[in-house]
């Protein structure tokens, strides 16, 4: 039987994945003046399991380069090399090229195999050149010791064999600890020692912790792992890839006794070790197609309802409370599969010190950069969509925002810069805020810059609408773009990617204290909160969040200005849009009908439908997956009755209505697409 | 049918193993770490023992001297599953009880060829 082991790559390299991420935060968080051990123990040890799985299944190059960092790792937490600020930055780029090489794998490309040879090289450059605190002039080991001791029942519960361990942790490097329970009321507890102390004063520690008799101390000379003792081995594979210790004649004398019971006291380790084991992984597909069942499932259910809405309540008791039960169940469900999709956004954060750290550098700044709610959770698209707008914000402060520490320091700030990003939950949307305490948006070259480009800005202006001219496209230009923020992302593209998403986003700045950046999302793209309304006997939705109220206007308030209609609203105008005129439908209503108000950042539209149907929450079908996109349109919905309803793009309607006030020509050439 | 404990921490390897081995009709039971693999040999009795070293909590090393601290495995067969070589590990491994050493990665064949010699 041929063993085909290539469909467990795909495991190893999400594991692999998984090892590097965990590199470059471990990497990160490490106090480089006083590294802890169990910060360093992690860092080995997720660069020594990628070498495992690199070699387990043939990544040769890649189990070489892990092979050489590993070492290096391993001599940093032996405190045989010190950690250096350089020597991080080349553990972070090693990091980095272990990822890139498994990406490359994973997708059966060929690796840059030369940057990894220079990192190689930088790595082995890097431990060159570290200081050798601890090697400088090789201290005798220290002595190691064999010590087991006998505990008493009350001694070995879990909490006390934690506390003796911290406690023996003391008095040197402990290894090899192991608990062996001889029989209900005794257990020995075992352990290794390298320790600067004779082992006198070793009993003489110990026997606090259990009586003198119990404690059994070997010493095992000054090193017991040299070389010089090591016998030699004798492989039992030509070509060395296992061997025995012993000859192996005869098989194995079948075990002596089966452990039958297990001690109470271990029963609880048991189960508190597994419950780790609580979270799978599915394909993103299979929960997708689930998401959609469900949503086909709210449809029907819904059908239902509207086909039993004539019956009488009295008569059918049993259908009516069973549709109710149904109708409760369907959403609790449609609950349940959208929280499979919520991820927290710590996907996204995770990235945020590595550049924040990186970028300061370059730019020669000194940043602190503080997370908070990093467990909030949403749905797995909109992370994926608001990774780029939010890096470039928080790039964005950087480069801006945070002054330099000679500049800091001039007007009487501390020198290191602060940068806040924070994650809520409000109600049905997520709140993201980006702060700094830099210096602040600049009121004045905005302005400057804004008629620069031939912007119709004028310096009465409020400041909400000054900032948000740094939205306008090209607008950051010549003299902001440096290497850092310049590269194609604008703020125009973050607020399109906000406003695709349904969110929004606020500025507040005050010169000289800071600016915060606020984006508000909503949870989830597969569901929408609508306003179903009817023109001409075709049902369309508005999403409920662009809606500020609706009117049925008297004749009085609407008014013609420049050819096109306005409602008058408290001594404001509102350029009117007629859903009819707009799709090319015949009116079927000779009066002004209902005027919905949509607000989209500050301005407004009243949209002229006939009739509102009601409020109502929609599943959401992509119209571009299933047909093309269509101007106006963010997508669509099946009705209860089986018709398929067009979700309206909010965004889309107050824009073409502004325009047409503005130039009615422009405005339906762009409608149109001319 | 045989009963192998695979212990290592690595899900990838432990999945890999899992395959050579039950598809070779071996029973295997799987373990993430030293103390996760004492607590199943102590549960069900193993005829051999695969471990990695450098694992999370207790180590290979660890595992295989509180394993032959048990009577149930004063005899059974423990092999260490290891990417480095050294004749110090080997060494560790011998004095802690080890019966022999394999080196990943390794070749589903020759870890067949290995279990021959083994287990019966």
């Amino acid at each position: 039987m041929a063993l085909d082991i290539s469909r467990f790559a795909k495991a190893f390299f999400e594991e692999a994945q998984e090892h590097v991420g965990s590199l470059e935060t471990f990497l990160i968080s490490v106090d480089i003046r006083a590294p802890d051990d169990e910060a360093l123990n992690a860092i080995f040890r997720a660069v020594h399991s990628v070498k495992g799985g690199a070699a387990a299944f043939g990544h040769m190059h890649l189990a070489e380069f892990t092979h050489d960092f590993e070492s290096i790792l391993d001599r940093v937490r032996k405190r045989k090399l010190a950690l250096t600020k350089p020597m991080v930055d080349v553990f972070l780029k090693a990091g980095d090229a272990m990822g890139e090489h498994l990406d490359a794998l994973s997708q059966d490309l060929q690796p840059d195999l030369e940057t990894m040879a220079r990192l190689r090289q930088s790595l082995l450059d890097a431990a060159m050149e570290s200081p050798l605190p601890f090697a400088a002039a090789p201290a005798p080991r220290p002595p190691r010791y064999h010590v087991a001791m006998q505990l008493n029942r009350s001694q070995f519960s879990d909490d006390a064999i934690a506390d003796l361990k911290k406690d023996i942790s003391g008095l040197g490097l402990v290894s090899a600890t192991t608990v062996t329970m001889l029989d209900e009321q005794i257990s020995t507890f075992a352990f290794e020692l390298d320790a600067e102390i004779d082992a006198d004063e070793l009993r003489e520690s110990l026997e606090f912790l259990a009586s003198a008799d119990d404690i059994e101390i070997d010493e095992r000379g000054n090193d017991s792992t040299s070389t010089s003792t090591t016998e030699m081995f004798i492989d039992d594979d030509p070509d060395g890839d296992f061997g025995f210790f012993a000859p192996i004649s005869a098989p194995s004398e079948p075990p002596l006794a089966v452990f039958s019971a297990v001690p109470a006291a271990d029963a609880d380790i048991q189960l508190s070790s597994l419950v780790d084991a609580t979270s799978i992984r599915v394909n993103v597909v299979k929960v997708d197609q689930l998401i959609n069942l469900v949503g086909e499932l709210v449809i029907a259910e819904a059908m239902v309802a509207l086909a039993v809405q004539g019956l009488n309540t009295d008569q059918h008791t049993l259908l009516t409370n069973g549709l109710a039960q149904l109708s409760r169940n369907t959403r609790n469900l449609q609950d349940a599969v959208l929280a499979i999709r919520m991820m927290p956004i710590s996907f996204v954060f995770s990235r945020l010190p590595r550049l924040t750290r990186d970028l300061a550098d370059r730019l020669g700044k000194e940043v602190e950069l503080e997370l908070h709610g990093e467990d909030t959770e949403l749905d797995k698209s909109v992370i994926e969509k608001i990774a780029d707008p939010l890096t470039h914000l928080v790039r964005n402060a950087l480069d801006h925002g945070i002054e330099s520490p000679e500049q800091r320091v001039a007007v009487g700030k501390p020198r290191v810069g602060h940068l806040t990003v924070r994650a809520t939950h409000q109600g049905g949307n997520i709140v993201i805020t980006v702060t700094d305490d830099g210096a602040g948006l600049n009121r004045e070259k905005i302005l400057v810059k804004a008629r620069e480009v031939g912007l119709d800005a004028s310096s009465h202006w409020q400041d909400d609408d000054v900032w948000r001219l740094i939205f306008t496209p090209g607008f950051s230009t010549a003299a902001t773009i440096t290497d850092v923020s310049g590269r194609g992302v604008g703020m125009d593209v973050v607020w399109q990617n906000v406003h695709s998403l349904g969110g929004k986003i606020d500025i507040n700045s005050v010169p000289g204290v800071g600016t915060t950046m606020t984006i508000r999302l909503p949870l989830t793209l597969a569901i929408l909160d609508g306003m179903s309304v009817s023109v001409s006997g075709e049902t369309y939705i508005l999403p409920l969040a662009s809606i500020s109220h609706s009117v049925q206007p008297l004749a009085s308030e609407i008014k013609t200005v420049n050819g096109a209609r306005v409602l008058m609203v408290r001594g404001e105008y509102i350029p009117i849009t007629s859903l009819a005129e707009l799709f090319n439908l015949p009116s079927a209503t000779d009066g002004t009908g209902i005027l919905v108000i949509l607000e989209v950042d500050d301005m407004r539209t009243a949209l002229q439908v006939d009739e509102l149907i009601g409020q109502m929450q929609v599943v959401l079908k992509s119209l571009e997956a299933n047909y093309r996109r269509v101007k106006g349109v963010s997508g669509a919905t099946i009705l209860g009755d089986g018709r398929v309803a067009l979700i309206l793009d909010a965004t889309y309607l107050v824009s073409v209505a502004h325009s047409i006030a503005q130039e009615p020509q422009v405005a339906a050439d762009k409608l149109h697409g001319r | 049918m045989k009963t192998i404990l695979t212990v290592d921490d690595s899900p990838s390897i432990r999945q890999m193993l899992a395959y050579v081995l039950s598809s070779n009709g071996y029973h295997v039971i799987e373990a993430g770490d030293g103390e996760e693999g004492l607590m199943l040999a102590k549960e069900h009795q193993a005829d051999l023992i695969l471990t990695d070293q450098n694992m999370p909590k207790m180590d290979g090393i660890g595992l295989i001297k509180a394993l032959r601290g048990l009577p149930a495995y004063k005899n059974v067969p423990i092999m260490m599953l290891t990417t480095e070589s050294s004749p110090a590990l080997k060494q560790q491994g011998r004095d802690a009880g080890a019966t022999g050493w394999m080196v990943k990665p390794f070749d589903p064949e020759k870890l067949l060829e290995m279990l021959k010699k083994i287990l019966p």
